[in-house]
């Protein structure tokens, strides 16, 4: 997905109200009846919200069928009308998330973008579903159409960077004639377990949406492993380092976190920006993206296991399993290494 | 034989709205044209009104009344546009697209009448029609009319318009030998300062150490072929100043070339964006300078190198980067 490509069109709003679980038959969502009234810097403002979340921090995703979600066969409709039923399609998902998310969740707003993404003649339509937390810098107000249709006025404030930092849910679909074939990218800025628990991205992407990561977890746990170690190899040449980014790779495979963004992983781990860019080439989508990988170790979990031998005068010889397996043999408490010395270093 | 100036009156009156539309035509094709080149220019155009087109034709006819018989068909100028060029060198992409786009029925570069020791007026003079072939239906009856470009720098277009009243020559007589000598020097200046600039000019996009004024010429010529907007060139120097570093020696030394090829194959995706929001009063402030298309090619290709410069060496703030970035999706 090119997002410099990625223009709004139009944007219908419907207030989402904080009720407690227990509760939701007591309230429902302020659905809007029509598109809100968008002038270029309205349409500008949603386009660049969007385009921040995601080049933020999202991966891409496909229909899930376990799901159970409507909102997949809700963005289907949605393109095989060409967009006509965009009001009738979005208040049924402003319903849909009324009824899933949970009572912690703030006040706020579910905006459906009609938009399109792609240039000249690959240009096409997409959806943009977006969940929204009302902020400074842009204020809702109900008013109504020349025809008597509850609209809602988009006002935009001039704020400081900081009021009008809110982060928020976004999801974009390219256009898809089948459920097998619903692709397309979600973000999730608004991590914030206090709120929604551990798994925020599951309830947005899983309960709401829908949709699934696109890439099975394991599979790129291991492509983000492989490149990494390829990049150490071909992009690093002191050896001090390669060993530093070897642990650190090591690290972030076996800690808690359950996902890994290699972005932040680069940035974290090494200083040089050209070093940087290089390792963020090798992480790259098909689409230029870098997306954030969930993390789930069980094809790298051979790869990750230590070896350690100590010795009875403290020497200790650390290794990947698989190296000090292939190297070192043990018998009747006597080592062999069979393995060449690169180097030999001096260390307090 | 005399001059019917009622019946040449009538006949010019008559003519005129068509010269009046095939200088606003050509003007307008020629901005275009130049757009397309990535060379910003002044075009004025104007179609002669009736009472100059009279005392042209009666001053004509008494300096030669053969040639000037028929002043409806020897007065060349009755549409004429006027191109005024930032410098020299924006010559040759004005003549292509004069050539391109019309067909040239005469040519003259002013500075051919004079002798070595000679100086005067100074400029490039065609003559030109539509071509039948590249017009559209409406404007086949403009075919066959002559247009008057005249192709002038900014300095040599001073000169004339300054020296224009003082050249007047009453019953013929020339000015005192003194004034005739200040006219003189004023014009030699203006082609001594044309001069210097164009040469400044040029050592300047090539000497090392100015590699910020060399990627300013090639980031000018592909900004203006999108947008035709006026920017603050200052700027662009000075941002560019910080964003050569996100280059490596060798990019920079066929940043031309590399930034062509960039061009190319985004071209779809800037225009797009500069239309949306030229009308958008909150657009990002660097998104209509040249500077932007260079940020956004390194965003796209070192984003991190390219932030890094900026934290390291720019006194904007990051987030002026971060939000352009935002606007052409990547970083």
């Amino acid at each position: 997905m090119d997002l410099g490509t990625f223009f709004v069109n139009e944007v219908i709003l419907h207030k989402i109200p904080k009720v407690a679980r227990s509760q939701k038959g007591t309230a429902a969502p302020e659905l809007a009846d029509a598109p809100s009234a968008l002038d270029d810097r309205r349409r500008n403002f949603f386009r660049e919200r969007i385009v921040t979340s995601l080049k933020a921090k999202s991966l891409p995703i496909v229909y899930d069928p376990e799901a159970g979600s409507p909102v997949p066969g809700d963005v289907l409709s949605f393109f095989k009308l060409n967009g006509a039923n965009l009001v009738d399609v979005s208040q049924r998902m402003a319903e849909h998330l009324y009824v899933v998310q949970g009572g912690n969740s703030p006040e706020g707003a579910l905006a459906v973008v009609d938009a399109t993404m792609g240039a000249g003649k690959n240009a096409g339509r997409c959806l943009g579903v977006l969940k929204l937390e009302m902020d400074a810098a842009m204020l809702l107000h109900p008013t109504t159409t020349s025809d008597g249709k509850l609209t809602y006025d988009v006002r935009l404030e001039q704020v400081t960077l900081s009021q009008a930092a809110k982060v928020f849910k976004a999801s974009l679909f390219t256009r898809a004639t089948s459920l097998a074939g619903l692709a397309g990218m979600a973000s999730d800025t608004q991590s914030d377990p206090s709120i929604f628990g551990d798994d925020v991205a599951e309830f947005f992407l899983s309960k709401f949406l829908g949709c699934k990561r696109r890439d099975p977890a394991d599979r790129a746990t291991l492509e983000f492993k492989e490149r990494t170690e390829a990049a150490i190899s071909k992009f690093v040449e002191d050896d001090g380092l390669k060993w530093q980014l070897e642990r650190a790779l090591l690290t972030e495979l076996a800690s808690t976190t359950k996902e890994i963004d290699p972005k932040a992983w680069v940035e974290k781990n090494l200083l040089d920006p050209d070093i940087q860019d290089a390792f963020l080439e090798q992480y790259k989508a098909e689409d230029g993206s870098v997306p954030v990988i969930r993390k789930e170790t069980t094809l790298v979990a051979e790869a990750m296991r230590r070896r350690v031998i100590v010795f009875e005068n403290g020497m200790r010889l650390d290794g990947s399993a698989q190296a000090v397996e292939s190297s070192v043999v043990v018998k009747d408490g006597e080592v062999t290494i069979s393995a060449g010395v690169k180097e030999v270093k001096s260390k307090r | 034989m005399t001059l019917d100036l009622v019946a040449l009156r009538e006949a010019y009156r008559a003519e005129r709205p068509r010269y009046k539309e095939l200088a606003r035509y050509v003007a307008e094709r020629l901005v275009a044209g130049l757009q397309v080149q990535g060379v910003k220019v002044a075009v004025e155009h104007r179609s002669k009104d009736v009472p100059n087109f009279l005392r042209k034709a009666i001053k004509k006819y008494r300096e030669d009344p053969v040639q000037h018989a028929d002043p409806l068909r020897s007065i060349t100028d009755k549409a004429g546009v006027r191109v005024i060029i930032p410098h020299l060198q924006a010559r040759k992409a004005v003549r292509e697209t004069i050539e391109a786009s019309f067909a040239v029925v005469e040519f003259n570069d002013t500075q051919d009448r004079y002798e070595p020791h000679e100086l005067g007026y100074l400029g490039w003079h065609f003559l030109v029609t539509l071509p039948e072939v590249l017009v559209a239906d409406e404007l086949l009856e403009l075919t066959g009319l002559l247009c008057e470009v005249q192709v002038q720098s900014k300095a040599q277009n001073a000169w004339s318009d300054v020296s224009h009243p003082l050249l007047y020559k009453p019953s013929g007589r020339l000015p005192p030998a003194r004034t005739a000598r200040r006219l003189n020097l004023a014009v030699a200046l203006a082609e001594i300062f044309d001069e210097q600039v164009d040469s400044a000019r040029r050592e300047l996009t090539s000497a090392e150490g100015f590699r910020a004024t060399a990627m300013y010429a090639t980031l000018e010529r592909h900004f203006l072929q999108m947008s035709y907007d006026d920017f603050d060139s200052e700027l662009t120097l000075e941002i560019l100043e910080t964003i050569q570093h996100a280059y490596s020696n060798q990019e920079l030394d066929s940043f031309d070339e590399l930034f062509g090829e960039f061009i190319a194959y985004q071209r779809p995706v800037i225009e797009h964006i500069y239309t949306r929001y030229r009308h958008d009063p909150a657009a990002h402030p660097l998104l209509f300078q040249p500077e932007a298309l260079a940020i956004y090619e390194r965003l796209r290709v070192r984003p991190q190198k390219t932030k890094a410069v900026w934290r390291e060496r720019s006194s904007y703030p990051t987030e002026l980067l971060e939000q352009l970035g935002t606007v052409f999706g990547v970083g």
